[in-house]
């Protein structure tokens, strides 16, 4: 999988339009800092499953966006080969967070290697924003800021 | 580092909440005074450059570490320290042989469950620092190193209330206080200035509160959250169990806008106002909410106080002649896995043991050499009545988005449920109304995503099956997270020298060859009975408001206990009380009402500690305030 199909099956899968996740310019970095994650040994992906998410995505990826999500549910997300994996891109993107695939990811089964990509993948994680929040421990909001009802992110 | 040559006015055991306050009251007054600090050094608070003392933090290492814990609890921004260790909640576990499931009260004058395997320190100490003995066991957690605990603090800093001081009196319960409310009034005056707590003065004279004249505090009321606000309409006028639902500003140790005092000036501490990052506890990221280190610069700053970090005070000291205390040993140690590098005293004319309540209470009893009870325990009070406020949270759905995740953690609370006539018979408790969602109940946002991505198949067994993504995933977190909510009742507990306390274990140590302590926890009828209060104003509350319950296990569920076939999971509010009370009489009690042991004329022990019932509001703000008074007192007893 290369960095472009990371991002754009990243935004299949968020909701996301490829401008959020790799905006011009990419001043943090994001999309690569999450993508290096799929080339990581320690994260023990089987290739064939990695190979086999890209090769679906590849298949789908110019269908018209009405029917995409179509596609990527039939394709991606039912296909149980691969789905897990598609499902550990989401919390890249939503927490930051690299989930032991060979384990469900609720469960704090030990040892495994559940971790934090970097803090910057924490504090970019996408699930804050789209509640109208910020990321525990990093606000970006003035005194008081939180009498006042926040602006949803529109969905498209 | 050896001070053995020096000789200082006070000497004091403990750099945290307590020991900050009182070395700086006493630095004030031109006393010179040593703080021994077990933990770790904070940059920028040290006086003695040591090559033996290489380890310090600093804020922005502690958020680092807490951006890349996977489980974000309060101790995730602050490494294990074996020669200083501290407990995790991570480790409250349910006691063998008991489990989650099978919760059994253990029986008078059984033997104790299961032995711990400690003959590694730290291999141990990683699965938890207590030798839990429960039978319920204990789950509130601390911190040791400079400034103490007060690095994960919430900030609420509540007065006492009056009938607080006077449970056996009012409502023949344990015990009354030896002071009055109206003895700490100033000393709350002064801890809310040190503190700099935001609040109106309006709102908090309830139950019999009272305030000096044309008093202020310090900054105005924090301003309250889309969800207070919420609650406080649809609450309008109820009660439960005859006490008002009002929903009101939490006095807070966060810097909001100043107030312009009864002296005319602007309160002005020099810090930030709060940003509203939702992380008071495990870390303020600007430190807009106040912590002990704080109060530790302003006492290095008057040149009367030496503070030597990584110094574990081992044994007290006394001239067996006049049975005063002319000594502290403590241990040093390089680096927070290595050994130990010296053994050192420190003498001074007068003693403060200002540990946390289980470490200041776990030094007295080690103390053993002289009198074998140890230091200050001819009550035997010592390490007993050991109390917390063990909390009951519910949680659940609002019907509209109030938007939590958003503001200080807590903003406001329900204070009226607080005193009341059932405290005869139950615990009260007041309702702190939470803004970070689910996220102490439920973990979240992570659970309930997971849950929308990979969710269980019904029975929870198995590899997870298809999930959401895209745009529903994205609808289904705006609708959920928007609406989360959850309330946490603090609940009273009394006084229980013969099921609650700790000793010194006498088999399990740290890595430096202290003990590590040993906890009986248990809740009486009384505390059991405001859980289930609890629970019933959960569910008035909850119909009242529209919401949808969601109330059940919490990811945190080590706390579990079964009361009249319902099983309830206690959480640690972090409010250890206790354990070397003050009181009336040198035969009940281990100190007096100035927190002077009644047994050494130069010690005193000051702290959450020296609370003799656990009263209806979190303790931070009295132990200032009691601090305080133990201050003036040693003041006078040295002029």
């Amino acid at each position: 999988m290369t960095l472009d199909e990371f991002v754009s099956l990243s935004a299949a899968l968020t909701g996301y339009p490829v401008s959020t996740l790799q905006p011009v310019p990419d001043t943090q970095q994001i999309a690569a800092t999450l993508f290096a994650e799929l080339n990581l040994a320690s994260n023990n992906i089987p290739a064939a499953q990695l190979d086999e998410l890209t090769q679906v995505w590849n298949s789908i990826s110019a269908t018209p966006p009405p029917d995409l999500p179509a596609a990527v549910q039939e394709k991606i997300i039912e296909n149980l080969a691969i789905t897990r994996l598609a499902q550990n891109i989401i919390y890249l993107w939503f927490f930051g967070t690299w989930y032991d695939l060979s384990k469900n990811p609720n469960s704090f089964t030990s040892p495994n290697i559940d971790h934090v990509v970097s803090p910057l993948a924490y504090t970019n994680g996408l699930v804050w924003g789209e509640m109208g929040a910020h990321p525990m421990g990093y606000s970006v909001g003035q005194y008081g800021y939180w009498a006042n009802v926040p602006t949803l992110p529109q969905i498209n | 580092m050896d001070n053995s040559t020096k000789q200082y006015d006070v000497v004091i055991v403990g750099g945290g909440w307590a020991g900050s306050a009182l070395a700086y009251r006493l630095a004030s007054a031109n006393k010179r005074v040593l703080v021994l600090e077990a933990g770790i050094a904070i940059d920028g608070l040290i006086t003695n450059p040591d090559e033996n003392q290489l380890v310090t933090g600093n804020r922005a290492e502690f958020m680092n570490d807490f951006f890349m814990a996977m489980a974000k609890t309060p101790e995730s921004p602050y490494v294990q320290n074996y020669n200083a260790p501290r407990p995790a909640v991570l480790d409250i576990q349910p006691i063998p042989p008991f489990t989650q499931d099978n919760p059994v009260q253990l029986p008078a004058g059984a033997p104790p469950p299961a032995t711990i395997d400690c003959a590694d320190p730290k291999a141990s100490i990683d699965k938890g620092y207590f030798i839990q003995r429960g039978p319920v066991p204990f789950g509130s957690t601390y911190e040791r190193r400079g400034g103490g605990t007060s690095w994960h603090w919430l900030g609420t800093s509540l007065r006492m209330l009056p009938n607080d001081f006077k449970l056996k009196t009012v409502y023949n319960q344990a015990v009354d206080w030896p002071i009055s409310y109206e003895d700490l009034s100033d000393y709350y005056d002064q801890a809310e200035f040190e503190i700099g707590v935001s609040a109106d003065v309006d709102e908090q004279q309830i139950h019999g509160i009272t305030f000096s004249e044309g008093y202020v505090y310090p900054m105005a009321k924090i301003p309250a959250t889309i969800l207070d606000n919420t609650m406080d309409a649809g609450l309008a006028g109820k009660t439960f169990d005859g006490s008002s639902l009002k929903v009101t500003g939490t006095p807070a140790g966060r810097n909001g806008v100043p107030n312009q005092m009864k002296n005319g000036e602007f309160y002005d501490n020099g810090r930030r106002q709060c940003q509203g990052n939702t992380n008071c506890t495990p870390i303020c990221p600007i430190q807009a909410k106040y912590d002990a280190t704080v109060t530790m610069a302003k006492a290095l700053m008057t040149g009367n106080v030496e503070i030597i970090y990584q110094a574990v005070a081992t044994n007290i000291m006394l001239d067996m002649t006049t049975m005063e205390v002319n000594g502290v040993v403590y241990k040093t140690y390089e680096t927070t896995g290595g050994p130990c590098t010296g053994t050192f005293t420190a003498t001074g004319t007068k003693y403060i043991i200002a540990a946390h309540a289980i470490e200041a209470a776990k030094l007295l009893l080690m103390s053993n050499t002289q009198i074998p009870a140890g230091i200050a325990n001819y009550s035997g009070q010592v390490g007993k009545n050991l109390m917390d406020h063990p909390m009951y949270l519910g949680w659940g759905l609002m019907p509209k988005p109030v938007y939590p995740f958003r503001g200080p953690l807590s903003t406001s609370g329900i204070e009226g449920t607080r005193d009341g006539t059932f405290r005869s018979e139950r615990a009260s408790f007041r309702i702190e109304i939470g803004n970070e969602g689910w996220n102490w109940p439920g973990g979240a946002p992570y659970n309930q995503v997971i849950d929308m991505v990979s969710p269980m198949p019904p029975d929870q067994s198995g590899t997870p099956t298809v999930g959401i993504f895209g745009t529903a995933l994205r609808q289904s977190i705006q609708s959920n997270f928007t609406r989360q909510f959850r309330i946490g009742f603090l609940i009273e507990q009394l006084p229980d020298a013969d099921n609650c306390y700790i000793v010194p274990s006498k088999t399990c140590f740290d890595n430096l060859g202290v003990p590590r302590p040993e906890i009986y926890y248990d809740f009486d009828v009384y505390t059991m009975e405001g859980f289930k209060a609890a629970a019933a104003a959960t569910d008035f509350i909850f119909d009242t408001l529209g919401v949808e319950n969601n109330t059940g296990v919490p990811v945190g569920n080590g706390g579990v206990f079964e009361y009249e076939g319902v099983k309830y999971y206690a959480q640690g509010a972090g409010h250890v009380m206790g354990t070397h009370r003050m009181g009336f009489t040198r035969d009940d009690s281990v100190t007096d009402a100035n927190m002077k042991s009644w047994d050494h004329d130069n010690l005193y022990i000051v702290g959450c500690g020296s609370m003799p019932t656990t009263a209806t509001s979190n303790p931070t703000l009295t132990m200032t305030a009691l601090a305080f008074k133990a201050a003036d007192a040693i003041l006078q007893s040295i002029d």
